[in-house]
């Protein structure tokens, strides 16, 4: 008899080890959906342009923007970067095909000069990007990265005549 | 018949085993959903999700998309949501500056401002508008929707592109 109770006890005590899991599977349940609601499986991110001044009223640069245009012009087979309208560099590039190799260097190269630029006038933030009509999305995309990363960060889109806006 | 009572007998026996589920193993899948679900949430700014059909371009650009409307160019077709508002090698083709069919709709959205994003959680601001553009479209496509959208009114314009990580 004794024995008997003694085994019955140590069963007793085994089931109480259990785990009770079902409030978590409840929870977690619950959170699932939720986190699905706002999970992002493509990280996207914009970056804020000012337009072809066409339509708008023109880009009145402001004070101590005034002294220093930058403008990079994208040429199908060059970058030429102009500060107040007088070319000061130009680097030479490869648009097709884009190998990997040669656009690293031409955007090492303009990094370079814009960030000498923008270590001269450290207030001075915008740059006017002015792109041939065929130029590629992706090209002009990786002007403003590389203007951002020069510390130039604002870029304004222009159109290839040179002139903001003008149709 | 003998035969099938006992199987039934056993099959009894089997559901009165199996009262008790285990759940550890789910448990075990639903941590690792939780996980990589945790990962990927994003707390701040919209969920935009990238046009089907455009391949957007990578950028190291670290700002947040916000509510907004979205106009997306891929090859053949410019498009605000799901509609298409006007073909790519028309636009091409001709000399205008503007496009007709996508200023139109334009003018739809802006008087009626609450189409603009309807999935959008967040107040949209009716000026701001995103365009997610392939990233093999040339420039000219871009500028003329770009002065189509400061034409209508939408003039805080914004790029989206791809984060690199």
């Amino acid at each position: 008899m004794h024995k008997r109770v003694r085994r019955r006890k140590i069963r007793k005590v085994e089931v109480n080890q259990e785990l009770e899991l079902m409030p978590m599977l409840n929870v977690f349940i619950s959170i699932i959906p939720l986190l699905l609601l706002s999970a992002a499986f493509v990280q996207l991110a914009v970056i804020p342009t000012a337009l072809p001044a066409s339509a708008t009223a023109p880009v009145t640069p402001s004070k101590e923007d005034a002294a220093l245009a930058v403008t990079i012009v994208i040429h199908p087979n060059a970058y030429a970067v102009e500060a107040n309208g007088a070319v000061t560099s130009t680097i030479a590039r490869n648009a097709t095909p884009r190998a990997a190799g040669a656009v690293d260097a031409a955007r090492a190269e303009l990094h370079d000069v814009l960030a000498k630029i923008a270590s001269q006038h450290p207030d001075h933030r915008t740059v006017r990007i002015v792109a041939d009509p065929q130029t590629h999305y992706e090209d002009i995309i990786d002007v403003m990265d590389t203007s951002r990363s020069a510390g130039l960060p604002d870029a304004a889109l222009a159109d290839a005549d040179g002139a903001q806006g003008g149709d | 018949m003998k035969l099938r009572d006992k199987r039934k007998l056993r099959w009894r026996k089997g559901l009165k085993g199996s009262s008790n589920v285990n759940l550890i193993s789910m448990m075990d899948i639903l941590t690792v959903l939780l996980l990589f679900l945790l990962k990927s949430y994003v707390a701040e700014g919209e969920v935009m999700v990238p046009a089907k059909g455009v391949t957007l371009p990578a950028s190291t650009a670290e700002q947040t998309p916000r509510a907004s409307l979205i106009v997306a160019i891929d090859g053949d077709a410019i498009r605000i949501g799901d509609q298409q508002v006007a073909k790519v090698s028309e636009v091409n083709a001709s000399s205008e500056s503007e496009i007709p069919g996508l200023s139109e709709r334009l003018k739809e959205l802006r008087a009626n401002p609450d189409q603009v994003a309807p999935s959008a959680t967040a107040a949209v601001d009716p000026r701001l508008v995103t365009i997610q553009g392939d990233r093999d479209i040339e420039y000219r496509l871009l500028r003329k929707v770009m002065v189509t959208l400061s034409r209508n009114g939408f003039e805080n314009v914004s790029l989206a592109v791809l984060r690199n990580t």
